[in-house]
C-alpha cells in the first residue's frame, strides 16, 4: 500500500504523468482526502487514507499504457463566466460539497440532465432511484421545468444546448411532449429522451409525437442481445426500434457494462447496432458505477473501466474495432478552438476529463460485410495538430481566407485514400463543417456510420475530484443548482435524494391527484409469448455477423 | 427559512471545513451550508431549527485525529427566502 506522502516524483498539474496527486473522498464518511493515482501491474489505481476508516485502493483504469496515451489529449477547458454559486458568494473551495456550479468548475454544460419523474414502470434490482409505494413522488411542474432549463440557457460564454429528459421513466409523464416543446422553445438544439423503451414499444404513436415535438434522439437502455444479459427490455427493443423507424427518430443504445454479467456481449451489442444502422445512431457503453456498500471482492468481480470495455470489444469483434481506434473525448477540442478562432464566437468544447470518456466512429460497408473505423483512414492526430497550428495563426491575425484555402488543400493529406470507403468523401465533409459550418452532410452520414462511445461515471470507491471538476454532463435541480453527474449521483444524500425529496409531493397527495392510482398499476407486466411472436422480434435478432466470427 | 452565521473552533484545515459542511448538509433541514477556513466561520440556511439545534449539531461532529469535537457559537441570524433569492441571483435579477 502506498502512502500519499511517501510517493516521490508526483505530478500535480492536470494530465500529468503517473504517479499523480489528486483529491478523493472517504467512501464511508465523505471526508475529502489527498489521493494518489499510480500504476501497478499495468493497471492504474487510486488510493487514499481516511484518518478514521483507513486506506482504500481501487482500480481507476485497467490499462496504464492507455492512460498514458489518453492524458495527452487533455483540454484546459472553458470556465463559466457566470457560475451560480459565485453569485451567492461561494467559491467552491469545499468541492464537492459547494456544488451548483462554482467558479472552480472547468467545463461548461455540454449535456444537461432533467429528471422529470422518479416513477418507473420497472423495478430493476440494481436501481435505487425509482419510487416505491409510500415514497414521495418527484415530478417538477412545467413551470419549474421552464425556469430550470432557462438557467442553463443563461450560461456564459457557452449556453447549454443539449438536454436529456430522464427519470425514473420519463415516458410515464403524460405531458412529456410538452416538456420536449418547452426545451425546444427555449432554444435547445438537441433534445434526447432517456428511456427503457417499453412505452415506445407498446405505443407507436408516442415515437411520432416525440419526433414531431422536436426530440432528436432516443437514449435507450440495451444491456445485451440475449435475454439473460438484458432482462430489462430484450423483448421490447425490437418493437421500439420498429416504431422509432416509422417515426424516423434515431436511437442511441446504452448498455451498462458489468464484468461477469454482460461483458461477453459487448461485440454482440455493436453488431446489433450495425444491423440496425438505419435507425441506431450510436452505442454508448457505460462501465458500471458501483453504488452502496460493496466488499472489495465483489467490486473486483464487477468492476470494469473504459480500457476493459475497449479490450473486450477488440477481442469480440475479431480486431475489426481495436484499441487504437478509440480516442478520449477531448480529442475533438482543437476543432472547437479552431472554429472559435475562425468565427470569433465561443464554441461548445468537450473538455471533460480525459479518463471519463472515449469514442470512435465506424463505417459499415454492407456489401462487403466489413466494418472500418474512421481512424483507419483519417490521420486524427496529424489533423488535430494541424488545426492547433492554424488556430494559433488565426489568433495572431492571419487572413481567414488564406487559412481556409490552406486547410482545403491540406485536408487531403490527412486522409488515406486507398483505405477510404468508396463514395465517402471525408475531406469535403470536414471542410463543410469547419469552414462553412454546414453540418447537414454529417447528418446524412449517420446511416452509414455508427458512433461507439464509452462514458464511465464514478462512484465513491474511485472518486476523483479533479475529474468531477471537469465534468460536462450535469443535472439541473428545482432549486436552480446545476450539479455534475458524478456529484449528483455519488452524493445522493446531499444532492439528488435530498433536494428531490424537498421538492416532492407525498405519496398520498400524488394518489389523491391521480384518483387513487397505485404505483404498482404502472409496473410493466410482459407477455413474453406475445412479444416473441411479433414479426419485429423475429426479425430484429436475426443478425448478420459483421465481425466474421 | 433562517440564515445563521456561525463561528466554529477546532478546525485546523480546509479539510475540516469540508468535513463539517458535508455533515451539516446530511441534515434534511439544512438547505445550504458553507464553512470557511481559515476564517473559521460558516453560513447555514435551514428550516425548523433553532440556535441550540445548530450548536448541538456542530458540536457532535467528530474531530478524528484527537477524537475530540468541534465547538460552535452562533453570531447572528436573519430570515431569508433562500430559494427565491438564489434563483433570482442566478437569473441575474438578484440584489447582489
Amino acid at each position: 500500500m502506498k502512502n500519499v506522502k511517501d510517493v516521490t516524483n508526483v505530478t500535480t498539474s492536470y494530465a500529468g504523468k503517473l504517479p499523480h496527486k489528486t483529491l478523493s473522498v472517504c467512501w464511508k464518511c465523505g471526508r475529502v482526502l489527498d489521493a494518489i493515482v499510480y500504476e501497478e501491474n499495468g493497471k492504474v489505481w487510486i488510493e487514499r487514507k481516511c484518518p478514521e476508516h483507513g486506506k482504500l485502493k481501487e482500480v481507476y483504469w485497467e490499462s496504464a499504457e492507455y492512460y498514458d496515451r489518453a492524458r495527452k489529449y487533455y483540454d484546459a477547458g472553458i470556465r463559466l463566466e457566470n457560475p451560480n454559486m459565485s453569485k451567492i458568494g461561494v467559491s467552491g473551495i469545499n468541492c464537492p460539497y459547494d456544488c451548483g456550479l462554482c467558479s472552480l468548475h472547468k467545463s461548461h454544460t455540454a449535456l444537461i440532465n432533467l429528471v422529470v419523474t422518479n416513477r418507473c414502470d420497472l423495478s430493476c434490482w440494481y436501481c435505487f432511484f425509482y419510487a416505491r409505494e409510500g415514497d414521495p413522488i418527484y415530478e417538477p411542474s412545467l413551470e419549474q421545468i421552464r425556469s430550470m432549463l432557462k438557467i442553463l440557457r443563461e450560461q456564459r460564454p457557452v449556453a447549454a444546448n443539449a438536454v436529456q429528459i430522464t427519470g425514473g421513466e420519463p415516458t410515464l409523464r403524460e405531458d412529456l411532449v410538452e416538456i420536449v416543446k418547452i426545451a425546444k422553445g427555449l432554444g435547445f438544439d438537441h433534445v434526447q429522451v432517456n428511456t427503457d423503451g417499453i412505452n415506445l414499444a407498446l405505443n407507436p404513436e408516442l415515437a411520432i409525437k416525440l419526433r414531431e415535438a422536436g426530440t432528436n434522439t432516443i437514449y435507450m437502455s440495451f444491456d445485451g442481445i440475449s435475454e439473460r444479459a438484458n432482462p430489462k427490455n430484450h423483448y421490447e427493443v425490437p418493437l421500439a426500434l420498429e416504431n422509432l423507424r416509422k417515426a424516423k427518430l434515431g436511437v442511441v443504445l446504452v448498455p451498462t457494462v458489468i464484468r461477469g454479467v454482460n461483458d461477453h456481449e459487448i461485440g454482440g451489442i455493436v453488431n446489433f447496432g450495425l444491423n440496425h444502422i438505419d435507425i441506431v445512431r450510436g452505442i454508448n457503453f457505460q462501465p458500471v458505477s458501483l453504488v452502496g456498500r460493496m466488499p472489495a471482492k465483489l467490486r473486483e468481480k464487477q468492476r470494469i473501466t473504459i480500457p476493459g470495455v475497449i479490450s473486450l470489444l477488440e477481442e469480440q469483434s475479431n480486431g475489426a474495432i481495436a484499441k487504437e481506434d478509440f480516442y478520449p473525448i477531448p480529442v475533438i477540442t482543437p476543432v472547437s478552438h479552431f472554429v472559435k478562432a475562425f468565427t470569433g464566437k465561443p464554441q461548445y468544447t468537450l473538455s471533460n476529463h480525459f479518463a471519463c470518456g472515449a469514442a470512435t466512429y465506424v463505417y459499415l460497408d454492407k456489401e462487403k460485410k466489413s466494418v472500418i473505423p474512421l481512424p483507419r483512414f483519417i490521420d486524427v492526430d496529424g489533423f488535430m495538430e494541424y488545426l492547433k497550428e492554424k488556430t494559433e495563426e488565426l489568433k495572431k491575425g492571419k487572413s481567414k481566407k488564406i487559412i481556409a484555402i490552406k486547410l482545403l488543400l491540406k485536408l487531403r493529406r490527412f486522409v488515406i485514400k486507398e483505405k477510404q470507403p468508396k463514395g465517402f468523401n471525408i475531406t469535403k465533409l470536414l471542410f463543410n463543417a469547419l469552414i462553412k459550418h454546414n453540418y447537414s452532410a454529417l447528418g446524412a452520414l449517420h446511416h452509414k456510420v455508427l458512433f461507439i462511445g464509452m462514458m464511465h461515471f464514478m462512484d465513491k470507491y474511485n472518486y476523483d475530484i479533479e475529474r468531477v471538476q471537469r465534468c460536462n454532463i450535469h443535472y439541473v435541480l428545482p432549486n436552480g443548482k446545476v450539479v455534475p453527474f458524478c456529484t449528483f449521483n455519488v452524493f445522493p444524500e446531499i444532492y439528488r435524494d435530498k433536494i428531490q425529496r424537498q421538492h416532492s409531493i407525498s405519496w398520498t397527495e400524488w394518489k389523491k391527484r391521480n384518483k387513487g392510482k397505485k404505483l404498482e398499476d404502472e409496473k410493466y407486466k410482459r407477455d413474453i409469448e406475445k412479444l416473441k411472436n411479433t414479426p419485429a422480434y423475429k426479425e430484429a435478432y436475426r443478425l448478420v455477423d459483421y465481425f466474421g466470427g | 427559512m433562517v440564515m445563521f452565521e456561525v463561528e466554529i473552533e477546532g478546525m485546523r484545515s480546509n479539510r475540516d471545513a469540508q468535513h463539517i459542511q458535508y455533515n451539516l448538509l446530511l441534515n434534511e433541514n439544512i438547505v445550504h451550508a458553507h464553512i470557511n477556513f481559515p476564517k473559521r466561520k460558516g453560513i447555514l440556511i435551514c428550516k425548523g431549527m433553532d440556535k441550540k439545534d445548530i450548536v448541538d449539531m456542530i458540536n457532535n461532529i467528530v474531530h478524528y485525529e484527537v477524537n475530540g469535537k468541534y465547538s460552535a457559537r452562533i453570531h447572528g441570524m436573519r430570515k431569508i427566502d433562500y430559494e427565491k433569492e438564489f434563483i433570482l441571483n442566478m437569473l441575474g435579477q438578484g440584489k447582489s
